[in-house]
């Protein structure tokens, strides 16, 4: 049985990477997932890394880059404001 | 030492329900870190609880997830509300029942010149008020400068109960905030806060939701916006010097009781199995049956016998309360007997100067419970 890693890395290799939706607060990063989930984006909760460019330590939402365009209009539409997207 | 019969369920519940020890002592065990302060499995567990919880009663009172702050208590809540609307110069209506966690920081303000405030009337002390006269009796005392009405849905030594829905409506007409403290009536009593358009709702994890001390919540509804009681991390953007833009974070500072607040969410889950209207309809047959029951004794009479829900209160004309509560205690029954915090409550009863006896039923409390009262009471009056 192939660990999810591995599975997680052959999926980056075939639909192109992820990226990181950054949002701020843990709660508005879950409520981000359930919206993304809720469309049938798959996207997990992350902590983005602590930038002091960017203030400092904020949560985000990691999901397959090809789905970037899916997740701003999901995210929009939820109210969810996104402070920037990274690919990784 | 044999099972109390625990009737102080407005103090706090007990016992708390399996699921909810469960739940504190699992958190404890797998869940053990800080939600929202780091990106390691159990800060992850633990901020999911936190974000389950924010959800639960998100649902359970009408509310959006994000517009749930947790709190250290009801009175956190209160203050956070009232402090966090109110300015200098501010008029405030409250009913003439509340209890010392809204009276006292509004009596603070009146007593520091910031505010003014005027009670209204509740159903407690008149058994023919009901809301048009509770509504009538608001628009009477509304001034031009008036910010906020704030009351108990129910009170917390009678079962008074206030018409939310009338007073959202009457709030929304007249451009005013309503903050409603729902110590007592959460979990006992329906309520949704989009429907009764209340702006801030207050209310515990350790009554009539089954959960922890230590643990409270405060729910905003659309548009709200406070000033910060306080200030200080929670876990992200570190680097800035101010509380972040939008609640809930905005109002959290500090770490979070985790345990309290998974157990705060098992025991909604337990309050939503058994359904609040059966919950409700059991306080009031208890109610009747204890009121019943008190009648038969010479001597004890029954404040606001016509109110009648999960909290009675009684005096009895010559032993005064402590007294008895402490005779009852010795019969290993939990009462609580005095003032209950309640200084505007006993002052609209006409409470005796010797104070009165509360008792206060919970999801569990049973008949057999008020027979072992009716049997230490002839023990100790007859």
């Amino acid at each position: 049985m192939k660990r999810s890693s591995q599975i997680q890395q052959q999926n980056s290799k075939v639909l192109g990477g992820y990226s990181v939706a950054v949002i701020g607060s843990a709660t508005y990063a879950a409520l981000a997932r359930d919206a993304l989930h809720g469309a049938s984006v798959r996207a997990e909760v992350v902590k983005v890394s602590a930038l002091r460019a960017h203030g400092g330590c904020a949560y985000g939402v990691r999901f397959l880059s090809a789905q970037t365009a899916n997740v701003a209009y999901v995210l929009e539409h939820a109210g969810i404001a996104v402070r920037e997207y990274r690919v990784e | 030492m044999s099972t109390p019969i625990y009737l102080d369920h407005a103090a706090t519940s007990w016992p708390k329900p399996a699921s909810v020890q469960r739940a504190v002592y699992e958190c404890m065990c797998h869940a053990g870190g800080n939600p929202g302060h780091g990106s390691h499995a159990l800060s992850d567990a633990a901020a999911q609880i936190v974000f389950d919880c924010r959800c639960a009663l998100a649902q359970a009172f009408g509310a959006r997830p994000e517009r749930v702050i947790f709190t250290g208590s009801t009175t956190h809540a209160l203050n956070l509300a009232i402090h966090g609307a109110l300015k200098k110069g501010d008029h405030v209506l409250c009913s003439d029942m509340e209890h010392n966690a809204v009276y006292r920081p509004l009596y603070a303000l009146q007593k520091r010149g910031e505010i003014e405030f005027d009670t209204i009337l509740s159903p407690a002390a008149d058994p023919h008020v009901g809301a048009a006269r509770i509504i009538t009796d608001a628009a009477a005392k509304k001034k031009p400068n008036t910010r906020m009405l704030v009351c108990s849905h129910v009170s917390n030594i009678v079962s008074s109960v206030m018409p939310l829905s009338a007073l959202g409506a009457f709030c929304k007409r007249h451009g005013m905030l309503f903050c409603v403290d729902a110590a007592q009536s959460a979990g006992h009593l329906p309520i949704h806060v989009k429907d009764m358009q209340i702006d801030m709702l207050c209310l515990p994890a350790h009554k009539g939701l089954y959960g922890l001390q230590g643990c409270g919540a405060l729910i905003l509804g659309e548009s709200v916006e406070l000033t910060p009681l306080i200030e200080g991390g929670n876990g992200v953007l570190s680097l800035s010097g101010e509380m972040p833009e939008l609640p809930p974070e905005r109002y959290e500072a500090g770490t979070l009781p985790t345990p309290a607040i998974a157990g705060l969410l098992a025991g909604i889950g337990e309050v939503n199995a058994r359904g609040i209207s059966t919950i409700a309809a059991k306080d009031r047959h208890l109610y009747d049956r204890a009121r019943d029951m008190l009648a038969r004794f010479e001597g004890v009479r029954v404040l606001a016998p016509h109110c009648r829900g999960s909290v009675l209160l009684f005096y009895h004309d010559r032993m005064p309360s402590d007294a008895l509560g402490a005779e009852l205690n010795r019969h290993g029954i939990c009462v609580r007997a005095g003032f209950h915090c309640a200084a505007l409550g006993h002052r609209t009863l006409g409470t005796p100067d010797a104070g009165a006896v509360r008792i206060s039923f919970g999801m569990d409390t049973c008949p057999s419970d008020l027979d072992a009262l009716y049997g230490a009471l002839k023990d100790i009056l007859l």
